[in-house]
């Protein structure tokens, strides 16, 4: 097993040992600690340069690295632009090039195209977090799911974890898949037909075609969000067909496990994957999510930050 | 393990005052079909045509320049019918005389341009342009091929006519299939009657656009938006089922899927007449080179299933698929430093194609007279020229020896072709061509002109 200590980058966790995910989650424990603390700010990162690279919008994922750097004393700097107006004139990597001459440690990388944190990894020396990219993976909301879970219920394995909705498009579906089973958690998954790729089975999940038949005596039920920008008029016919279809509702959640818990990684579309009385609820753990991602990704920045110290190597030309 | 791909520079000059060349103790292959059993001989050449191959050399000729073949296969020079030689509109990445010497330094005699250049060879005009620019070109012949319809944007017939008089010997749909039915249908028919072959690519357009890789569990683990091969065996059946209509066979390009091999054998059943090509990196890479979203692999069609690899080999065994096409594509460095989404798709091919090729049959993979016949007899077939593919008395003196068992590595800096993207880059091939006779002319392949050249591009 890879200790969390020797990763170079967190690019995705498709293939990460359970033991890794573990050593992550304990950690992430003790970094929440020091977020209930009067103050809420620890030296170990001091002197570290986190950059924040954001080229597909998302406010709250990169509040919560640059919320997570600063409790950890890092200077933080924050670049965001439009894939367009990348596209329009510099590439990647030459923004890239350009960061990496401010001399940052960590830089974090949100982007439309699946792959451009392994792209970027390949062309630069600081250590490379992968905060979403296209439809590939989105490893830290996984991490902060699988730590949610984790603290309500004290467990992984074993668990029977209902995901449902787009999982053909959904970054954080596939980081979830990965994760929860590699740490012996048995995924089902249920969505329309055209949101259900073929061969997902080889992921080791189970299909559904009925929501009911997935949700049946689930410990947890992980909505994701209906991404009407990324639709075309051929995934589904409309919110409200969806909803009946694929809506979590009460009656719905009556069929889960008594002590369920129902996550959302957020954004909301109220009434249409999810009712608002179920968001709600006391089954409810989404705003535990958003706090806990702030827990987890300090985990991340702090390992990654001990392997940039101790290994300054040059980056590696464009070897794999 | 390296060998420095370099041919020799020597005499005999390209210009031999005769007008004659003989090509001595040459080891003639049987290509597959019975016409040139194994034997050494020598090959007479004059005024660019074979004219003769005997065991012994006449007196008369005992004086003509020779060029020596001993431990050498000789073997037809090979054709392409698909390369993209970049011009015109695209220098950057290749032009007409860097393709010709690529091609040559691979062993090709004959390549075959596609339309797709900026602007596209949809007009007498661009045909006469690249025409000029290939009687110039040093290495092999470079032979045009034309837009099936205006801008290939698959709405209006090009004129066909007129492409056919400047010198193109076919016209192809471009990339992908031409979206409607009633179009190609008409396509079909208009070929026909000026006698003109028809390419096309399958690949039903509105499950093509926006795919990036195999739609598979490669493409399900990486999350990028997949190409099924579905998109491939339906346009392989609605465009042979057309071509029957039409009665004017059709020739598919790129075949790269089981389920397209499938097709092509229930067309076969149904007595269509087709031909089909294949290149040579989905013979022998699979959808898992992806993996670490290097945009070098990103090419089209996607890199398939292993089991795909698998079909396409058994169907060039078969002879299913006749040709095996290069479908050089060549693109600088910046046009794929880039997201895998933003890269431009292809990779080269001239250089690497017959040690790849020789490689698998060297493993086992593929018969070695099926694959000679492919580079050979088969795109000669396709392209109805009878001088073409063979080594025999009246055919054109295009001839490429081949040092067979060679193992070499592919080193991308030192091919010839201007293009940096190089799929087999680092792997392990067997088989370099020693020298390349074009029309009786021995190519001087050596890379120093080239080199200044490429370097101008940077």
């Amino acid at each position: 097993m890879t200790s969390a200590f020797e990763l170079r980058h967190l690019l995705g966790l498709q293939g990460m040992a359970a033991g890794t995910i573990t050593e992550l989650l304990d950690l992430a424990t003790r970094m929440k600690e020091i977020g209930e603390r009067p103050i809420k700010k620890v030296p170990s990162l001091r002197g570290k340069t986190v950059c924040t690279l954001f080229v597909e919008a998302s406010t709250r994922t990169r509040t919560s690295f640059e919320v997570a750097a600063k409790r950890l004393s890092a200077d933080t700097m924050s670049l965001t632009a439009t894939a367009s107006s990348l596209t329009k004139g510099e590439t990647l990597l030459d923004t890239a090039k350009n960061l990496e001459a401010m001399g940052p440690d960590i830089i974090i990388l949100r982007h439309s195209a699946a792959g451009a944190p392994h792209f970027l990894s390949r062309h630069v020396r600081a250590a490379v977090v992968n905060a979403g990219d296209g439809r590939h993976e989105h490893p830290t909301q996984a991490l902060l799911d699988l730590f949610t879970i984790r603290e309500r219920l004290g467990r992984l394995a074993g668990l029977k974890v209902a995901i449902v909705g787009d999982i053909a498009n959904s970054r954080v579906a596939r980081s979830n898949i990965f994760a929860l089973g590699a740490m012996g958690a048995r995924v089902q998954v249920s969505g329309p037909g055209t949101m259900l790729p073929p061969g997902l089975e080889q992921l080791g999940v189970t299909v559904h075609r009925q929501i009911e038949s997935a949700i049946a005596g689930a410990d947890v039920v992980m909505m994701l969000r209906i991404q009407k920008e990324r639709m075309g008029s051929d995934l589904f016919p409309s919110d409200r067909e969806y909803f009946r279809r694929f809506g979590l509702t009460r009656e719905r959640l009556r069929l889960a496990k008594p002590n369920v818990l129902v996550m959302h990684p957020g954004p909301i579309n109220r009434g249409v994957e999810i009712t608002a009385d179920v968001a709600d609820g006391p089954e409810s753990v989404i705003l535990d999510q958003v706090k806990n991602g702030v827990a987890v990704r300090m985990a991340v920045l702090y390992v990654l930050a001990q392997r940039t110290t101790s290994d300054l190597q040059p980056a590696a030309g464009d070897a794999p | 393990m390296t060998i420095l791909k370099r041919l020799p520079r020597s005499a005999p000059s390209r210009e031999t005052s005769s007008g004659r060349l003989v090509v001595t103790d040459a080891l003639l292959l049987d290509s597959g079909d019975g016409s040139a059993p194994e034997r050494r001989a020598f090959i007479a050449i004059e005024a660019g045509m074979i004219a003769f191959v005997s065991s012994e050399l006449p007196s008369e000729w005992k004086g003509a320049p020779r060029v020596d073949a001993a431990g050498a296969w000789v073997l037809p020079g090979f054709i392409c019918l698909r390369t993209h030689v970049g011009e015109p509109g695209y220098e950057w990445r290749e032009d007409v005389a860097t393709a010709s010497l690529a091609a040559a330094a691979g062993g090709f005699t004959t390549i075959c341009a596609t339309p797709d250049t900026n602007p596209v060879n949809d007009v007498r005009a661009v045909t006469e342009q690249l025409m000029t620019r290939a009687a110039g070109a040093e290495g092999a012949t470079v032979l045009p091929v034309g837009a099936a319809t205006r801008g290939l944007e698959g709405r209006h017939l090009s004129e066909m006519g007129d492409l056919e008089s400047a010198g193109c010997v076919a016209v192809s749909t471009g990339d992908v299939s031409v979206e409607s039915g009633q179009m190609m249908r008409r396509i079909l028919e208009y070929a026909r009657s000026i006698n003109l072959r028809v390419f096309t690519s399958p690949a039903e357009v509105s499950m093509t656009r926006g795919g990036l890789m195999n739609e598979g569990l490669a493409s399900l683990r990486l999350g990028l938006p997949g190409v099924p091969a579905e998109a491939e065996s339906v346009a392989i059946l609605r465009d042979g089922i057309l071509s029957r209509l039409a009665e004017w066979p059709l020739h598919f390009q790129r075949v790269s899927t089981a389920a397209g091999v499938r097709a092509l054998e229930h067309l076969a059943e149904l007595g269509i007449a087709f031909t089909a090509d294949c290149t040579p990196h989905h013979l022998w890479f699979d959808e898992t080179a992806v993996a670490g979203f290097d945009a070098v692999t990103r090419v089209m069609p996607p890199l398939r299933s292993d089991r795909d690899v698998a079909a396409l080999r058994g169907a060039v065994a078969s002879g299913l698929i006749s040709v095996i096409a290069t479908d050089h594509s060549p693109r600088t460095r910046l046009e794929k430093w880039v997201e895998y989404s933003e890269a431009s798709p292809g990779t080269t091919g001239l250089e690497t194609t017959l040690g790849a090729l020789l490689e698998l049959v060297r493993r086992g993979a593929l018969p070695r007279a099926a694959v000679l016949r492919a580079l050979t007899r088969g795109p000669a077939d396709v392209l109805g020229r009878a001088d073409l593919g063979r080594i025999a008395a009246g055919a054109r003196a295009d001839l490429t020896l081949v040092d067979a068992g060679t193992p070499w590595r592919v080193e991308g800096a030192r091919l010839r072709t201007r293009g940096e993207n190089h799929l087999f880059e680092g792997a392990a091939l067997t088989g370099l061509t020693r020298s390349t006779i074009v029309a009786g002319r021995l190519v001087d392949v050596d890379d120093s002109e080239a080199e200044e050249v490429k370097c101008a591009y940077r």
